[in-house]
């Protein structure tokens, strides 16, 4: 008698533990899913903004052209619906180094420069990029989360079970990192 | 009028503060004097009144002495106060004014204890709360207001004879410094000083994510990717992302720089577009001299005090506040 009580109170231990296990796993894989939409959300911000910051600028920027017309079509290209991820995300970096080319142009145009509308606009830019930067690093966070629970004892079991498998980071893409060097765009513009 | 502010701090001691001091040490001087005179009076006359009343027993002569030392302290105690007053309302009044001429300074004020409160940092029942030397302005872009404050609660026990004791325990006592924050927010973002990580490391680290969602408070651990950062703070946010969005790497670094450069406990919060600092340093600021020190204020003094009043330009600049580039003016 005693050993079925002892058999079943074990069965229901291990059986509780697993529940939790298997729910904190759901609830890591759920945390990625959301980071990840609601970097989707500020991108799309991202986009609202472009063509008021084409309307102001047009006027002014009339050697910058080129830029502006790329600027407008990778927009256009990141919006339609039919484009891969691996695409799309290509497109947002390309996007994010037109952006900055676009920022970097502005400089030889003070007027523009101080215009009261063109200073809300970069606020807002910039308010945007914080946000798409904070909302990637959330991303990445959740993402080590989970990867350390598909890779870690005991829940890397219950995973392995699930069939759940480790997501990738977000890291700085090539095209972001070449930005980071100004000074070879202001050689460009010259 | 010279640009350097040595020199101009020696204009100000020359010109204005120096007859300021030789009024106070006058007062001071006097004070002592009445102390003493006062004293020796009170003491003549409780020691008297103790001897005459000696033999109905030790218990009563207890309550003169008590009774001797009130009534010494009822005449004099206004009189320090005065000293005290005098000294903060013309001497660190001017200071504070010279250090910026837009900084008000209030030595009777402080943070409310519904700021103290709403700031949400520290989360325990209040039942007495002080403050004082209120110091409100404006530099760059950013308004900030801090006062020194001192919040505690009180734990009642019953001993084993039915007397019932209490006792007051301190939640905090230091500085507590509010000011506009740089980027707008919705939620809430608490930063603590980091005990568990520090001593457990990543088993501290899964105690705080559990512990916290225990405490329904709706707060989640924030996890973030400085090493330095995590390893002095612990950050609980109502938003994964605004926390993060708050919390840039740099703010993280300039963090990590300012609570060591202060080697006291700074928590943080970030609530309602406002960030609290309470900074826990265990000195009393902006007091006169003590009653008894022989020394005459100078000039070298006054640097001390400075040094204390920077501490409001120091947060906006050191955590860069008046960086302005996103959407908030």
């Amino acid at each position: 008698m005693e050993l079925i009580f002892c058999i079943v109170g074990l069965a229901v231990v291990a059986g509780v533990a697993l529940l939790l296990l298997y729910n904190s796993l759901i609830g890591k894989k759920n945390a990625v899913d959301q980071a990840f939409s609601s970097i989707d959300v500020m991108l799309k911000k991202r986009y609202d903004l472009i063509p008021n910051l084409i309307a102001t600028v047009e006027q002014y920027m009339t050697h910058e052209r080129d830029l502006l017309t790329e600027l407008t079509q990778l927009r256009t290209r990141a919006l339609s619906g039919d484009i891969s991820p691996d695409a799309r995300v290509t497109t947002e970096n390309q996007l994010s180094g037109v952006l900055g080319r676009v920022m970097v142009a502005v400089e030889n145009y003070p007027d523009l420069k101080a215009s009261q509308n063109f200073l809300q606009l970069q606020g807002s830019l910039n308010e945007i990029e914080e946000q798409i930067s904070a909302a990637r690093r959330a991303y990445n966070a959740a993402v080590t989360d989970l990867n350390n629970a598909i890779e870690m004892a005991p829940t890397n079991i219950i995973a392995g079970m699930m069939n759940l498998q480790k997501r990738q980071l977000f890291v700085a893409s090539e095209v972001e990192r070449q930005n980071v060097d100004v000074r070879s765009l202001f050689r460009s513009n010259q | 009028m010279t640009t350097d502010p040595a020199e101009q701090l020696q204009h100000l001691y020359e010109t204005e503060l120096r007859p300021v001091f030789e009024e106070l040490e006058a007062e001071r001087q006097a004070l002592l004097q009445r102390l003493l005179i006062s004293g020796l009076i009170a003491l003549a006359a409780t020691g008297l009144l103790v001897l005459l009343v000696l033999r109905w027993g030790f218990e009563i002569s207890f309550f003169v002495i008590v009774a001797g030392i009130t009534i010494w302290w009822i005449v004099n105690g206004g009189r320090v106060q005065r000293y005290r007053a005098n000294f903060k309302n013309h001497v660190v009044g001017r200071l504070v004014r010279f250090f910026n001429a837009t900084m008000r300074y209030e030595p009777n004020s402080g943070i409310s204890q519904a700021e103290f409160s709403a700031s949400e940092i520290f989360r325990q029942r209040i039942d007495r709360y002080s403050h004082e030397d209120l110091i409100t302005g404006t530099i760059g872009a950013t308004a900030f207001r801090f006062s020194e404050v001192h919040a505690e609660y009180k734990t009642e026990s019953t001993d084993s004879k039915g007397r019932r004791r209490t006792t007051w325990h301190t939640i905090f006592k230091g500085i507590f410094y509010i000011a506009d924050f740089n980027k707008h927010f919705n939620g809430r973002t608490i930063v603590q000083p980091d005990v568990a990580q520090s001593l457990l490391g990543g088993l501290g680290q899964m105690l705080q994510g559990v512990g916290r969602k225990l405490s329904f408070s709706g707060d989640e651990l924030v996890k973030l990717e400085d090493p330095e950062f995590e390893k002095l703070f612990v950050v609980y946010s109502t938003d994964q992302i605004e926390a993060r969005y708050i919390l840039s790497t740099s703010l993280m670094q300039r963090l990590t720089q300012f609570r060591k450069t202060m080697g006291v406990d700074v928590s943080l919060s970030f609530v309602n577009s406002k960030i609290n600092l309470a900074i826990a340093t265990r000195k009393n600021l902006f007091e006169p001299p003590h009653l008894w020190q022989s020394t005459r204020l100078q000039l070298s003094d006054l640097q001390e005090y400075l040094q204390d009043i920077k501490l409001a330009e120091d947060v906006v600049n050191e955590l860069n506040l008046n960086l302005r580039i996103w959407t908030k003016a």
